[in-house]
């Protein structure tokens, strides 16, 4: 098999991907064919409400698929590290892919993305290459790949890896796509109760707390939770959370608030 | 709409083919600094012949080139047999049923807001002659930081082999594949709405 025959094997399973947990597959056996250890494909969006399963995140606005440390995702996660990383940043000055030991030349290092390499380096994801995957009128993403303390960073697989990760993040966007067609047709929908309940959830608010703010009942609240897992389908509070944000019934925003 | 033209066809249409080839210098030799030849004003190549088809969208009041596309047959000379077999890992992909895209172009003039919908027409007008013409396959080569833009068209594409540096760029050659569904795969963002393609009327005297 040649490099070539690789990603095109590669590019016909992604286009045959029908959710994240595919992609999630493919991405980690081609990753380590090129002779890297990790990927991270993602939209640069701020993750913190969102539990990733199995290393993926999928919403009718973005995905994230990664097969990093579970620690170093939580940790990148709840730091907000992704406003401050400057291999994300680096993406904002190029189109093509490049080697984390270029970022010198594209960006101005601050001793804040000194502090963010070295934290990664910590995590064990020593370097890397990246391949931006920016276009315009949609939320900026990347495909990342890297490897372990004391490998080294493939570069003979470099211009493979550039093919792999614009193909990954064009079948990466398909799915995304996919999912905004599945979301209109399911459109659940809540009360304004419930759905303030389920902003205050978000929040990490408690029952008792809730309850105190809505001026309800501790077991009201949990009623109207209860209830709205059910009109989802789902058994965990936190993945009504997640389906309102998908359904664009509560604004990213408020959740934060 | 877009025409179709031949290069037979520019004396029935004063001025617009001399305003293609003087944007694509504007763009391709000033703006994004190609070596290829011109003469200061126009940029014209050895493949700007006879056997070459043009989509060309003329402006509507000024008459003057807003965008364009070439195809060359891939039977004949064209560029990635000529110039850029390097890029390809097998033999260069030819047959009449295979075309190459180059100099690719929206006029500078065109204002900002107004560039998204000519792209628009431009790859809409690409799809429907291939469609028309029993093209299968659109060969290309592409500067690799376009290729994320080119890949969300929605269209298959295909690499033909790995991406290479070339002046200064990263550089690759790519088949487009023209189907029965590509118009409907094309995401909404790209998607222009209804035919964009036009033949061109030749006089009578031409036609017979």
């Amino acid at each position: 098999m040649t490099q070539l025959s690789d990603v095109q094997a590669f590019i016909d399973r992604s286009r045959k991907a029908s959710n994240p947990a595919d992609l999630h597959d493919l991405m980690q056996c081609i990753s380590h064919e090129m002779g890297f250890d990790y990927f991270a494909l993602l939209h640069h969006v701020d993750l913190r409400p969102f539990v990733p399963q199995d290393g993926c995140v999928l919403t009718s606005e973005f995905i994230a698929l990664s097969n990093y440390p579970q620690f170093w995702v939580d940790q990148y996660v709840s730091g907000e590290v992704i406003n401050f990383d400057p291999v994300l940043l680096a993406c904002q000055r190029t189109a093509v892919g490049f080697g984390w030991a270029q970022l010198p030349d594209l960006i101005n290092l601050t001793s804040n993305h000194i502090q963010i390499i070295e934290k990664t380096r910590e995590a064990g994801i020593w370097d890397g290459f990246t391949v931006p995957a920016n276009i315009p009128g949609e939320l900026n993403g990347s495909c990342n790949f890297a490897v372990g303390q004391s490998r080294s960073v493939p570069a003979a697989s470099f211009a493979m890896a550039q093919l792999v990760g614009s193909f990954a993040f064009q079948a990466a966007r398909t799915l995304v796509t996919r999912m905004r067609g599945v979301s209109a047709q399911e459109t659940v929908r809540l009360t304004a109760r419930q759905l303030e309940c389920i902003v205050l959830v978000a929040r990490g608010k408690t029952d008792w707390e809730i309850g105190k703010i809505l001026g309800i009942a501790e077991e009201t609240v949990k009623r109207h939770i209860a209830d709205a897992r059910a009109r989802y389908d789902v058994p965990k509070r936190m993945q009504v959370v997640v389906r309102a944000l998908y359904d664009g019934l509560v604004p990213m925003s408020e959740m934060l608030g | 709409m877009i025409q179709h033209l031949k290069r037979t066809d520019a004396s029935a249409l004063p001025g617009l083919f001399t305003s293609m080839h003087a944007d694509r210098k504007r763009v391709f030799v000033d703006r994004l600094k190609w070596d290829i030849p011109h003469d200061g004003t126009l940029e014209t190549d050895q493949y700007d012949t006879a056997a070459a088809d043009y989509l060309i969208l003329q402006d509507r009041e000024t008459g003057a080139h807003a965008a364009s596309v070439r195809l060359l047959p891939t039977t004949g000379r064209h560029m990635l047999a000529d110039v850029f077999p390097f890029l390809c890992e097998d033999t260069v992909p030819r047959g009449p049923h295979i075309r190459e895209i180059s100099r690719l172009i929206i006029s500078p003039d065109i204002p900002r807001r107004e560039r998204m919908r000519v792209r628009n027409q431009l790859v809409r007008a690409l799809i429907e002659y291939g469609l028309m013409m029993g093209i299968e396959t659109y060969t290309c080569v592409c500067d690799l930081g376009f290729l994320n833009q080119l890949l969300a068209g929605g269209w298959r594409i295909d690499p033909l082999g790995l991406p290479q540096p070339y002046a200064g760029s990263l550089i690759g050659a790519l088949k487009i594949h023209i189907e029965a569904d590509t118009i409907s795969r094309t995401i909404e963002a790209w998607r222009h709405p209804g035919p964009a393609l036009r033949l061109y009327q030749r006089s009578a005297s031409m036609a017979s």
